[in-house]
């Protein structure tokens, strides 16, 4: 399933003295099974834009479509609860939205909304909770007694259970230790994967975006302003540059080592395939 | 939609109404609410709008702006006005519709007290907007002040009504956070009967709950480590200072009041 | 300069031990980083240390003075701390009213106060956000603002207890500007708690902290060394150092070392 954006532009506080432009006349496309990420400064659209994804805002001009459902600055609720089974989102700070007395009932929640009945909504919150490593002897504990971490993981497996096509995942690792933001991205990289589903990223954190997404989206004071495969884009030191973002960790790298004059013939993703790559060079050099 | 409501919101400025002791303002938006009375034909609330309508320019604001505003009590200027347009009775019959009949003294009453809670809403409103809620507080604090003598928590009351003022805004997006991630879990507040709907806040006030008492008890540690054990040897850094404008205004204002009184018939 | 000695508690009798008897001197003017995964313990050592916590085993010095009940809220005056959420410990309704703060708690003088605002403010930069209202300011921002209340009370020691976790990189980078500033004017005391080996580079020295026990100390590049440690404490590596672990071996270097030497 596809997203479009037509001619969408999204004005906050319309025709107040608090008048504010958050996203202005953009058109793109979201593309099935291909994992995006949206970059931008704080106040660059990069909310508005996915909120306007799944229905939580409605374009104040032109239109958004969904698959085969079009949402316009007059949609009906019923097109737009739609939406939100097709597109799931995961908050910054999820773990903010858990409210059941169970954690099992938690999961089942947004299932339920989506018109699923009680036993399938049971197994679906069951086997995404135990996706995420959440175990059996938890289901009926209290979301609150749970650590910061397992809350976290709880509340994506809320919206995982509601199996959306897309999955759009705000700032998914703030405030999470290292650690634990690794396993977060690598498990929504096997999801990715597995599912064939679209992934939509939006963070700051440069070296994620490099690492996992395919494409992205640069949006600048409501313009997007670029659009292209990760691979050339953040690799683009330039562009960076002016639009202020930082490059990723490893593309910082092989541009100092580019200009000691060692060059590589491809750009890896992260350490250990520099490692790799590095081997490679001097094994070759050596010849 | 909050975002039309005017009453109670702040527009920063430099007018000269801004710049007044808010104590000032309050003060004479007190004598304001008597001076109202004495206006009692054409002339006296002629006057009272045309005093409005240079306050309003004094403070910078749009009257389009402030009238925007009224619109939210509009309801409640008609309910006033057709109260007294049915029962007020006296004068000449206008209308006769049997069960009821319009008199003009209906019609005249109507208008007047129409006008007289207009202008009360309209300077209450151009006092909130050219003051910041923080030094509303502090005058409030300062008029306050002697209630100490009857034991009256005047700071603590104070204290709490600069933490709620500062934290309005954060629960406001707080709530909004939380209604959306809800909503994009398919929740629906709009739709279904008022059980359903009711049922639908569970979601949204449990967590509201737990993070503002997450917030209150961050806010007690932060407060606690920061030195604060209530009013005693505390000192103030805001000050609120009284000027000669200050006192002028107030006169004006009793000025204002026996000019009305005189004209009265 | 700060002693813990044997320090240990538990938060509910019987279980396991939040610390497990510690022992740790901090200098004066030194920045010292407390690294450990959550849980490991740091934040329980700093609420010790700030009176939030009582009924802990073994003793605190403070400047020698040992802490206890009756000069607990004297020493405290000698600490001020950041804590982690920003919108959770900003108490006036704008930025210079929260920074006055502490001040009028302690009951200094007006005038004595405005400068001390002032300068306080300037020091993190945020002297043009004076009348700002703390919406309106970013999570960077709203840390900046915390610090400079602490530094308006002229602390001993500033604790920052995971102060940058929760806002993004350009705070966090404006944050530790701010402190390299606060530490190379060499009166305050910096303890800096955090789960993020990155963030350490600047400090003087470095605890990492596992299961309520310190299972190493020394400077940065000691514990940059020890990478072992690092890794069973379950903390992650910063890139160049990850890169440089695999392809030169154990010994610590910084980014342009690594580039240099590749």
């Amino acid at each position: 399933m596809n997203i479009n954006f037509k001619n969408l532009t999204s004005i906050y506080h319309q025709n107040t003295p608090f008048e504010h432009l958050a996203l202005d006349d953009i058109t793109t496309t979201f593309e099935e099974g291909v994992y995006y990420g949206i970059i931008g400064h704080t106040g660059s659209g990069k909310s508005t834009m996915i909120q306007t994804l799944n229905g939580l805002l409605l374009p104040s001009r032109g239109e958004v479509r969904v698959g085969n459902i079009v949402l316009r600055r007059k949609s009906r609720q019923k097109d737009i609860h739609q939406v939100k089974k097709h597109v799931g989102m995961v908050f910054q700070f999820p773990e903010h939205q858990l409210f059941e007395e169970t954690v099992l009932k938690d999961v089942m929640f947004g299932p339920k909304n989506m018109g699923m009945d009680r036993a399938t909504a049971e197994e679906k919150a069951k086997h995404y909770l135990q996706l995420l490593n959440i175990d059996a002897s938890l289901f009926d504990a209290s979301p609150f007694d749970l650590s910061g971490g397992q809350m976290r993981k709880v509340a994506i497996a809320g919206i995982l259970a509601m199996e959306p096509e897309v999955l759009i995942l705000d700032e998914p690792t703030a405030g999470l230790d290292p650690k634990s933001h690794i396993e977060t991205m690598e498990l929504f990289k096997r999801i990715h994967q597995d599912m064939g589903i679209t992934v939509i990223l939006v963070t700051h954190d440069m070296n994620d975006v490099f690492q996992y997404t395919d494409k992205v989206k640069i949006l600048n004071e409501g313009h997007l302003v670029k659009e292209g495969r990760t691979a050339d884009l953040l690799t683009n030191e330039v562009l960076l540059e002016k639009f202020s973002l930082e490059p990723p960790d490893i593309v910082r790298l092989i541009h100092d080592l580019e200009e000691k004059g060692i060059h590589f013939d491809q750009m890896p993703k992260d350490a250990e395939a520099f490692v790799r790559l590095y081997e490679e060079w001097g094994a070759n050099h050596a010849q | 939609m909050l975002s039309k409501m005017l009453l109670g919101r702040y527009i920063p400025g430099s007018s000269i109404i801004h710049q007044l002791d808010p104590r000032a303002k309050i003060l004479a938006v007190v004598m304001f609410m008597a001076i109202v009375f004495f206006a009692n034909h054409w002339t006296g609330y002629g006057l009272l709008i045309l005093f409005i309508i240079t306050l309003t320019k004094m403070a910078g604001l749009s009257l389009r702006f402030l009238f925007n505003g009224l619109k939210l009590i509009l309801i409640l200027l008609l309910f006033t006005f057709f109260m007294h347009l049915f029962f007020t009775k006296g004068g000449t019959v206008l209308i006769d519709g049997g069960f009821f009949t319009i008199e003009s003294e209906g019609v005249i009453n109507g208008i007047y007290i129409t006008i007289r809670l207009a202008m009360l809403v309209l300077i209450t409103t151009i006092m909130t907007l050219t003051t910041s809620p923080l030094q509303l507080t502090d005058a409030i604090e300062r008029i306050c002040r002697p209630l100490k003598a009857i034991r009256v928590p005047v700071h603590e009351i104070a204290l709490m009504m600069s933490i709620s003022l500062r934290f309005i805004p954060t629960l406001m997006d707080e709530t909004e956070k939380i209604i959306k991630a809800q909503s994009a879990r398919g929740s629906t507040f709009m739709t279904g009967s008022l059980k359903s709907r009711l049922q639908a806040l569970t979601p949204i006030f449990i967590p509201l709950f737990i993070s503002s008492f997450k917030r209150a008890e961050e806010l007690a540690i932060a407060m606690e480590v920061r030195g604060y054990q209530g009013e005693e040897g505390r000192t103030y850094y805001r000050v609120l200072n009284w000027q000669f404008r200050d006192t002028a205004a107030l006169i004006m204002m009793i000025i204002f009041g026996i000019i009305l009184w005189m004209i009265r018939q | 300069m700060i002693e813990f000695d044997n320090l240990a508690y538990s938060y509910r009798s019987g279980e396991y031990k939040a610390l497990d008897h510690i022992s740790l001197t901090i200098r004066q003017g030194d920045w010292v980083s407390i690294i450990g995964h959550n849980g490991s313990g740091k934040s329980t050592l700093v609420k010790i240390l700030m009176g939030i916590l009582e009924d802990y085993e073994g003793t605190i010095r403070v400047g020698g003075e040992v802490l206890n009940d009756e000069n607990r809220a004297e020493l405290r005056k000698r600490f001020a701390i950041v804590f982690q959420n920003p919108d959770n410990q900003f108490v006036g309704a704008t930025v210079e009213d929260d920074v006055a703060f502490g001040l009028e708690n302690n009951g200094v003088p007006r005038e004595e106060m405005v400068r001390r605002t002032e300068a306080a403010l300037e020091a993190v930069n945020m002297l043009s956000y004076r009348n700002h209202e703390p919406s309106r300011l970013s999570g960077g921002q709203k840390q900046r603002v915390a610090i400079a209340s602490a530094l308006a009370m002229a602390p001993d020691v500033l604790i920052l207890d995971e102060a940058t976790s929760m806002i993004d990189p350009e705070g966090r980078r404006e944050v530790l500007d701010i402190l390299q500033k606060i530490h190379g004017e060499g009166r305050t005391t910096l303890i800096y708690i955090t789960h993020d080996l990155s963030e350490i580079e600047q400090s003087d020295h470095a605890v990492v902290m596992r299961e309520g026990r310190i299972i190493s100390k020394g400077t940065v590049e000691e514990i940059y060394q020890d990478t072992d440690a690092l890794i069973a404490s379950r903390l992650v590596l910063p890139f160049h150092m990850k890169v440089s672990k695999r392809l030169l071996g154990g010994e610590y270097m910084s980014y342009d070392e690594l580039v240099k030497r590749l």
